[in-house]
């Protein structure tokens, strides 16, 4: 048993750095992270013997890690009522310098997603799991994964896009506008 | 908690992907070391989340291209969230993580 809780140990010290990578985009907050982490480890390490042998450690965690979230967001959810109303409202997310789309936008775009969403966006798009992967650790369908992470993109486009006019060139409204002027103006 | 009737309810995946066996051995395993954990299992709102979500509204912009505009910035958003994540993951173990496992050791040595 000794040798296994000590190869236990260094196959979870080797997790933590992803597990709280996952925690953090969750939920935003690196302290909220950090307990979400703890607990994980905690029940890891109780609930050993449902880990089957041979699958993939990492997938377990983060499984556990999740769950944890939720439902600790349904506790909070329960005692807090409608904050993703308010939330909502402050959701445009407003590109303070024209053409860049910097990283404090992104975080709170992110953050502003449904949960469910951005865990799909999150453990496709970040953490490397397949859509496969993901719909196990989620519980669901994989077809759900694929609408989630598909709803999370347009969202996120939505609310950020705006903020992107240099990835194309000149804005080409500004252009047509510029151009129907430039028109009229020589017309009269 | 419902655990075992799966998510068949939802969109079903697509029936002719390859290697579906083997996937739906995964997951079934997968499924199987969450019971009797309650909190591996999924509550019935997780689910019923599913539904009711707008359909994507492709960002309609500036009339530039459609196609070159959704890849480049999805280009982008992929970036950036895979630079959120390997933030945090590039960091070193905070030192409460190793005391804590230090202290679980311990204590599955005294028994």
């Amino acid at each position: 048993m000794n040798s296994d809780s000590s190869s236990l140990k260094q196959a979870l010290l080797g997790l933590i750095p992803n597990l709280r990578a996952f925690a953090v985009s969750l939920c935003g907050d690196i302290e909220r992270a950090d307990d979400l982490v703890q607990e994980t480890l905690l029940k890891a390490w109780d609930h050993l013997e449902s880990f089957q042998e041979g699958t993939n450690l990492r997938a377990w965690l983060f499984t556990i890690l999740r769950n944890t979230y939720f439902s600790e967001c349904r506790r909070r959810r329960r005692e807090v009522e409608d904050r993703d109303g308010s939330k909502a409202s402050d959701l445009a997310v407003h590109p303070g310098q024209q053409g860049h789309l910097d990283m404090q936008d992104f975080r709170r775009a992110l953050n502003v997603l449904p949960p469910d969403q951005r865990e799909a966006l999150i453990l496709v798009g970040a953490a490397g799991f397949s859509y496969e992967e993901a719909a196990a650790i989620s519980s669901c369908a994989v077809g759900t994964i694929k609408s989630r992470v598909n709803r999370a993109r347009a969202k996120l486009t939505e609310m950020l896009g705006v903020a992107t006019p240099r990835e194309f060139g000149p804005d080409s409204a500004t252009e047509a506008i510029v151009a129907r002027t430039v028109g009229s103006s020589r017309q009269s | 908690m419902a655990e075992k009737d799966g998510s068949t309810h939802l969109s079903a995946p697509a029936a002719a992907e390859p290697e579906a066996s083997q996937q739906e051995q995964r997951k079934q395993s997968q499924q199987s070391m969450g019971q009797n954990k309650p909190y591996l299992a999924h509550s019935k709102d997780d689910r019923e989340r599913e539904g009711g979500m707008d359909p994507p509204r492709p960002s309609d912009l500036c009339g530039a291209p459609r196609g070159m505009l959704d890849r480049s910035l999805q280009a982008q958003l992929g970036r950036q969230l895979r630079a959120i994540f390997s933030d945090v993951a590039q960091e070193p173990v905070p030192e409460r993580f190793i005391k804590l496992l230090e202290a679980l050791e311990a204590r599955e040595k005294r028994r």
